[in-house]
């Protein structure tokens, strides 16, 4: 589909010589251009507007279950020894992966790593959850 | 070389100059390509020119990691981060006739950016006779239970549709911000930067400068769709239409016909019912002269919605096909000279995913499930609710932040304040020295695999 308007310029051309224009009539007329008319952007009233990148995520169901051997961090739906290991690894350095407890017992970390994050695996870990 | 020929053309060239100090040159008018200072990029062709002449796929994982505007190396194109792209810059593109290209992903998903800029010795035009294709993929098999498991491939810059696995939970929703949903009935469609259609509507991309493509995003997947009836069982989705912006300086010729297209993928069906389609993607193209009998199209398959498509101008626009619909197709004119390539600063939106339980999120997150990768890119305790941040910029804090969890397999959370999905969080501060706003909730997640994304919607 093509647009096409007129847009006047001010190129003064064709007054006849000597006389005087009469109410009315062109004097002057401009170059011919084509230009291409932009509608009005609709602007949206709903909708999502900006989205952040998509990480899978596993929820372990027992806050015991840190790692799956691998020393990654990774769950794996079992609670083991190698769960102690990295959980305890975590813990002597202070990793936030270590908090996992503000003291109130209902595993929500607060932030530190603190003797509560400590007791609070070690219940999960020995409960297997 | 002989002497003849060399004082024939010195003829030649005299004659040349007479006739343009006669006539005088012709005034070319070109869309300047800019870097990031809005001058002519400096690094302008570094992909070399693109001729396309058997069908070819290219592989966007190969791009290297850097700013949008600086060189590439390996004619494989830069993928920037910030702006989510995989940016080519070519002197010119030709796509011949019968030969179609089309692209493996970046792990990111980005959309694609051709940036044709031409060298030296001029050019940049494109000039596409044969096809270019971002189309989502189609969910494959018509069987019992649909044949897929796993995802369905968005195109570049467009979203996978729901994971399908052979068990009677079906699958995951569909991806994107329109992506479908898993749970009222199985009945969602997908839309994204369009409404979904089909079955029902999915939501509206409603980004401030959204009907320009900008930010360029491609179409949301669809979600599987269990048929009741015939062969029932589980049918697999299509995935989103993929995302593209041709920039050229010179003249974009469309000669061939449906010459760019990013449309969503076709679903699996059986003899009664189908799973839901993708929705269309986007398509940008700029330059100062578009022509040609050819046309682009951006549809949604079955129960996805249109996507849009754009074309802006300086000189002319030719293109018999295009009939503009503002839901769907706008054009505008590069009023000075300069393309805008990315949305103006002031509604550059952004949100990101800060930490779940006080881990924090991953900067760069790959499609892990789609590129075999095992293992998720974060593990946390769903034995309770657990801590989520979120940063937002320039989004006002009217608007609604919020999660949106997808179990990869079963239904949506509906519970613990979740509803289909999606749990709203609350603003919590602005960061004046970062110009951040901090957003936040306790968060109950599921158990097992999810997909967690962060946010923000019109009120």
């Amino acid at each position: 589909m093509r647009y096409q308007h007129t847009m006047v310029l001010a190129a003064l051309v064709g007054v006849a010589w000597g006389s005087s224009p009469a109410l009315g009539q062109v004097v002057a007329i401009s170059r011919e251009m084509t230009v291409y008319g932009e509608p009005a952007e609709p602007v949206a009233t709903t909708g999502v507007v900006a989205i952040s990148r998509e990480p899978t995520v596993f929820g372990a169901l027992c806050a015991a279950d840190q790692d799956d051997g691998g020393s990654g961090g990774r769950a794996d739906g079992g609670v083991t020894i190698e769960d102690l290991l990295y959980y305890l690894a975590q813990f002597e350095a202070g990793d936030t992966r270590a908090d996992l407890d503000d003291g109130n017992g209902h595993g929500v970390p607060d932030g530190g790593v603190t003797i509560e994050d400590l007791l609070y695996f070690l219940a999960h870990y020995v409960a297997g959850c | 070389m002989s002497t003849a020929c060399v004082a024939n053309r010195r003829v030649l060239r005299g004659w040349a100059m007479g006739m343009v100090l006669v006539l005088g040159v012709p005034s070319l008018a070109q869309v300047t390509i800019p870097d990031h200072t809005g001058a002519r990029n400096p690094n302008r062709g570094s992909d070399g020119a693109l001729n396309i002449t058997a069908n070819t796929t290219i592989d966007l994982s190969l791009a290297t990691t850097g700013a949008w505007d600086g060189p590439s190396t390996g004619n494989n194109g830069v993928y920037d981060p910030d702006k989510w792209a995989v940016v080519f810059k070519y002197t010119k593109v030709t796509v011949n006739a019968n030969c179609t290209v089309s692209f493996t992903n970046h792990p990111s998903g980005a959309p694609v950016v051709w940036l044709v800029d031409g060298d030296a010795a001029g050019d940049g035009d494109v000039t596409i006779t044969g096809t270019v294709s971002l189309d989502g993929a189609s969910g494959a098999g018509a069987g019992w239970q649909g044949n897929n498991t796993g995802f369905v491939s968005g195109g570049p810059g467009g979203f996978n549709g729901g994971f399908s696995v052979w068990s009677a939970q079906g699958g995951s929703a569909g991806f994107g911000p329109g992506g479908g949903h898993w749970g009222a009935g199985n009945t969602w469609g997908a839309g994204s930067n369009a409404t979904g259609g089909g079955r029902s509507s999915g939501p509206t991309w409603g980004a401030p400068e959204a009907s320009r493509c900008l930010p360029l995003v491609g179409g949301s997947g669809g979600t599987p769709y269990y048929a009741g009836c015939g062969n029932a069982g589980w049918k697999a989705p299509g995935g989103g239409g993929g995302a593209i912006l041709i920039a050229a300086r010179g003249t974009i010729t469309l000669a061939g016909t449906n010459c760019v297209h990013a449309s969503g993928g076709g679903s699996s069906c059986g003899t009664c019912d189908c799973g839901n389609g993708g929705s269309g993607g986007a398509l940008r193209l700029i330059a100062d002269r578009v022509l040609g009998n050819g046309s682009i199209s951006a549809n949604g398959d079955f129960g996805g919605g249109a996507g849009r498509r754009r074309i802006e101008v300086r000189t002319e626009l030719n293109l018999p096909s295009w009939v503009p619909d503002p839901a769907h197709s706008t054009q505008g004119v590069v009023a000075t000279g300069v393309a805008q390539l990315w949305p103006t600063t002031a509604v550059d939106y952004k949100i990101k995913l800060v930490s779940i339980a006080g881990r924090a999120a991953p900067a760069e997150p790959i499609r892990r499930i789609t590129f075999g990768i095992p293992g998720p890119d974060l593990s946390i305790s769903a034995a309770s609710p657990v801590a989520v941040v979120v940063e937002t910029q320039n989004i006002p804090t009217s608007d609604v932040v919020r999660l949106r969890v997808r179990p990869k397999s079963g239904a949506e959370p509906n519970t613990n304040g979740f509803t289909n999905g999606y749990f709203n969080l609350a603003f919590q501060s602005h960061d004046a020295v970062r110009n951040v706003d901090i957003w936040g909730a306790n968060v109950q997640f599921p158990t097992d695999v999810f997909f967690v994304q962060a946010e923000a919607a019109l009120p």
